[in-house]
């Protein structure tokens, strides 16, 4: 071939390949002068997660994941590396590539992956807008290069949000413009911490980033006092997408393909919350089916015993989320399981009604949907309620008196304290009090 | 002849007859305006027809072509 | 298919690297083949329309071919197939605007720029300008050619047919200049053009709300908005048959210089200018009876009469017909009539006019009397795009009155502008990228800027390139945020 024809196509090839490097370099210059990340868990997280000598064992999921496993925790009891790479809103096809990552980098054992009813719920790709693309970005913003990021991101939403997924500076562009926050931006990310991926900037009044994915939150919930929005209308498994069920078999498929144990995982929701949904016991039998076709261990931890976990409300940030003294509860029995010390079989309920037969009744909270409120409790036809409210602006007044009735509102757009009195329509000695801030 | 064209483009343009490039139009000394107004002018001259077809920008972009166009037209009539 | 898609990306390049692979002399299949699956996006019935219009014409040019010159066959068979192209864009037109769409009503898109086309193929054959096309496949390509099918230019056959027939060849510049041109084209498109279009879409929705300055403003800004969209457009499909090794004609020569309503015309939609002066303006003055007014005229009142009277009836059909091409409203005949008068007028009356500068003492040579010229064109052109966009002619009085009573200059530098669709930093954007352009079409004018930049060292053109596809992705206004918008010349 002629030397001068291959040299004048050397010669464009390297000028084409120099000025998309220029383009992506751009665009490099302009995420960092717009995209606010110095408060972001995931940024930390996923520098963490690249830079782990190696991981043993692997906690994969959403917020249920990334509060409930406490690494340090479980590092100590099980003398391995653990690694959590839950993400806020965490949807399954995250779960996966991540996974995917993780099986190819690292030498794993065991990969324990969350699957939260409230995530299978919420899972539809092709209704992501901006605000439920938040969960994809936060993963895939720290995610190296690679084809699989790119088909991650490909799959994650429709077309016209490409540009966004790709090109996060495109964002919030206008944000460039604005010189007062372009200057404080750069003056955060020029600090040391942000610099070496410090915590600095993590830390808050209410939790904090703990290391290698766990974020501990100090909140507790007070006895009974459960503020919700769940418990209008009962959990409905058929309402979850095709797309869930994909993207676990692809999970159990990688893990099986590259020889890595999977353990399906429920952390422990409040009472409240399963209360609220009415119908737990069907998601839970159907990830039980699942488990049971693909071989795989299915932990559900809502079928705890009481004496292996209490689940008081003060474990609880929320009604969904543990706080760090329930994730430290929770991973210490985490830690016993793998360990061997108990076995799931021995320590469980064979359902959730029979859980709470052996639970005691008692007032859990309240689910309130605008200013309509609806008391949730275990075994609540047990009890009659007696509902004041004290508001922050106004006359304390009462709602009801002492009635069996669980349905309520409170005028709309008002804030306060809702006192309410649960007493045993049998015993009446037997009441407890709680108040709940709406 | 010729004279004669050119002092018909001359009254048009006094610019035309100078112009030794290959565009009337293109240099902007004639449009499709003027165009009328030349046909007009050659007809009355000559006594000759000049049909639709023929006012065509290569018949009229240069005072040489415009003179065979003539040419052409008186011979064939 | 948007032009403003990634689909419409990812099929262009699909297009360019299969027309490329195959070899030149079946390079036209590929065209056709994309072309049909480009335009069957709009609807199988519209394609099924277009083809049949198509066929009929190609029969049509071989009979005018076959038939002796000079017989009326020949004739009636021309009128005939014109007048029926005429009349069916003119009934679907009109239906479409009154929303009685349907049956053979049914607007198929681009109709206003292909039955053009094919009325100047079968001009050109009965002319005896250009041979009858045999091959119906062919004919077929050159009529849905998908870069011209939309939003034209009007091309010519004879030109543009060889050129598919032939097959482009693939360099290394054409590509390139082909690529930096469509980038343009984008950045035009979307962040000019559509930008605009937030600010011009909120005040002219409402005129009676707002006052003479702003409606004003929105004018000049709609002047701007519809160059970007349109050019933007011309500049994305000839950058695109420029890769493809094809020359479509030119659209737009920097229209905005222009320094009077005719030379206007020559640099704005030129090729449908060029397509009312060769098939409605030479034809109507150079017809028998018109040549004959003009001769008796010349003799009996006076020679410049005598011209006069051509021009004002021939330019009168045309910018009629121009106005109405543009749409069936009482409103496109009123925005018809405005250019007509002001081209008519100045034509005819050129001499009185040099006479009254002369008077003035204006100095017809100099740069500020230049720059004056260019202002008051594009302020001609502004107040036509007002007509254009007013929806009652209550609404055109309410305008007029507001401009002239109640202007409040003051909307100008009270933030009133930054509220209406565009916050400030929009509205910036929107001079900044606008003043760059006019930049651009200043250093284009000396010659053209793509070989300039081909000249620069390499890492500034690798610069430049990377800048400029990243504004087009950075400052576009498209996505979910926005809608997707399209083109303003596509529902003709």
């Amino acid at each position: 071939m002629d030397m001068k024809k291959v040299k004048t196509y050397a010669g464009r090839l390297f000028a084409a390949v120099c000025t998309w490097l220029l383009f992506l370099e751009l665009w490099n210059v302009l995420h960092y002068m717009i995209v606010d990340d110095t408060h972001s868990y995931t940024r930390v997280m996923m520098h963490e997660y690249y830079n782990q000598e190696n991981i043993n064992i692997l906690f994969s999921g959403a917020s249920l994941c990334y509060r409930s496993f406490d690494t340090q925790v479980l590092d100590e009891r099980l003398g391995v590396n653990t690694f959590n790479v839950g993400s806020s809103s965490q949807d399954l096809d995250a779960s996966y590539y991540l996974i995917k990552d993780a099986v190819n980098r690292y030498d794993l054992d065991h990969i324990y992956l969350e699957l939260s009813p409230v995530m299978a719920l919420y899972m539809d790709i092709e209704e992501r807008d901006s605000g439920k693309l938040n969960g994809t970005y936060i993963v895939s913003d720290y995610m190296k290069p690679s084809i699989s990021r790119t088909a991650y991101l490909l799959n994650a939403s429709r077309p016209e949000y490409y540009v966004n997924s790709f090109l996060p500076a495109r964002r919030n562009w206008e944000k460039l413009f604005d010189l007062a926050y372009v200057g404080a931006l750069l003056k955060k990310k020029s600090s040391a911490d942000y610099r070496d991926y410090g915590y600095d900037q993590l830390v808050y009044d209410t939790e904090y980033y703990a290391g290698k994915g766990y974020v501990a939150s100090k909140v507790k919930t007070s006895e009974h006092a459960f503020y919700g929005t769940d418990g209008f209308t009962a959990l409905k498994v058929e309402d979850i997408n095709e797309e869930w069920f994909q993207y676990l078999y692809k999970i159990i498929r990688c893990c099986k393909e590259n020889e890595v144990e999977l353990t399906l995982v429920c952390a422990p929701l409040s009472e409240y919350l399963l209360i609220a949904y009415e119908k737990y016991d069907e998601y839970h039998r159907m990830i039980e089916r699942i488990a049971g076709e693909e071989k795989v261990d299915f932990w559900d931890f809502n079928l705890i015993r009481k004496e292996y976990f209490s689940g008081k409300a003060e474990l609880y940030q929320d009604e969904a989320h543990l706080n760090m003294y329930g994730a430290k509860n929770f991973s210490e029995l985490v830690a016993d399981l793998i360990l061997g010390k108990v076995r799931y079989e021995d320590i469980c309920y064979e359902s959730l009604d029979s859980r709470f037969e052996a639970a005691e009744p008692g007032l859990c909270g309240v689910a309130h949907d605008l200013e309509d409120m609806k008391i949730i409790a275990n075994d609540g036809e047990m009890f009659e309620y007696q509902i004041r409210a004290i508001p922050d602006e106004g006359e304390e007044y009462l709602i009801q008196e002492f009635s069996c009735n669980t349905e309520f509102s409170v005028k709309a757009g008002e804030y306060g304290i809702l006192t309410i009195v649960a007493r045993r329509i049998d015993d009446w000695s037997d009441f407890t009090k709680a108040e709940i801030c709406y | 002849m010729e004279q004669k064209v050119l002092k018909i483009l001359e009254e048009l343009n006094e610019d035309i007859p100078a112009y030794e490039g290959d565009n009337l139009f293109d240099a902007g000394l004639l449009d499709s305006l003027q165009a009328v107004d030349l046909v007009g002018e050659l007809e009355d001259a000559f006594d000759i027809e000049i049909d639709a077809k023929d006012v065509v920008e290569d018949n009229f972009k240069s005072k040489d072509v415009i003179i065979a166009l003539v040419k052409r037209l008186l011979e064939d009539s | 298919m948007s032009l403003v898609s990634l689909k419409f990306i990812g099929f262009s390049i699909l297009t360019a690297m299969v027309y490329f692979l195959v070899p030149k002399k079946y390079r036209w299949m590929v065209l056709l083949s994309s072309s049909i699956l480009f335009y069957m996006e709009t609807g199988k019935r519209a394609l099924f329309h277009l083809g049949m219009a198509s066929l009929f014409v190609f029969l049509a040019g071989i009979y005018i071919e076959r038939s002796p010159v000079k017989t009326k066959k020949r004739k009636f068979v021309l009128i005939a197939s014109v007048l029926l192209l005429a009349g069916w864009l003119a009934a679907v037109k009109t239906a479409g605007s009154k929303g009685w769409g349907g049956g053979f009503l049914f607007v198929p898109l681009g109709i206003s720029y292909f039955s053009f086309s094919l009325i100047s193929y079968l001009a050109d054959v009965y002319w005896e300008k250009e041979e009858a096309v045999t091959n119906f496949l062919k004919f077929l390509t050159y009529v849905l050619f998908f870069p011209k099918i939309l939003q034209g230019p009007i091309t010519r056959h004879k030109d543009l047919a060889a050129q598919i027939n032939e097959g482009g060849n693939l360099t290394y510049k054409n590509v390139c200049f082909g690529t930096q041109r469509m980038i343009y084209g984008y950045f035009k498109k979307m962040v000019i053009a559509d930008r605009a279009a937030l600010f011009t879409n909120t005040v002219f929705a409402q005129v009676s709300q707002y006052s003479g300055s702003v409606i004003l403003v929105a004018s000049f800004i709609g002047a701007f908005q519809l160059y970007c969209d349109f050019s933007g457009y011309m500049d994305i499909v000839l950058g695109f048959t420029q890769i493809l090794g094809i020359r479509m004609d030119e659209n737009f020569d920097h229209p905005f210089f222009s320094r009077g309503a005719a030379e206007f015309w020559r640099k704005w939609h030129i090729t449908l200018g060029s397509w009312f002066r060769d098939y409605v303006y030479t034809p109507v003055a150079m017809s028998h009876s018109m040549k004959r007014l003009g001769r008796w005229s010349r003799k009996n009142i006076n020679k410049r009469v005598g011209n006069s009277v051509i021009k004002l009836i021939a330019l009168s059909a045309v910018w009629l017909l121009t106005g109405l091409w543009h749409g069936t409203g009482w409103n496109y005949i009123l925005w018809g009539g405005y250019w007509g008068s002001l081209i008519i007028f100045s034509t005819i009356f050129e001499p009185e006019i040099l006479k009254l500068n002369r008077n003035l003492h204006v100095h017809t040579n100099a740069a500020s009397w230049h720059v004056f010229q260019r202002c008051r064109t594009f302020v001609i052109f502004s107040f036509g795009i007002m007509i254009t966009q007013v929806s009652s002619l209550y609404e055109i009085k309410l305008v007029v009155y507001k401009i002239v009573k109640s202007f409040q200059i003051w909307n100008l530098f009270d933030g009133t502008l930054y509220s209406l669709g565009l916050n400030r930093v929009n509205f910036n954007i929107f001079l900044v990228s606008l003043f760059l352009v006019g930049m651009i079409s200043l250093l284009q004018e000396q010659g053209s800027l793509r070989e300039r930049i081909g000249g620069l060292n390499a890492p500034v053109r690798w610069g430049i390139y990377a800048i400029a596809l990243s504004s087009v992705l950075f400052l576009g206004i498209y996505g979910v945020e926005y809608g997707s918008a399209s083109f303003a010349y596509e529902h003709f």
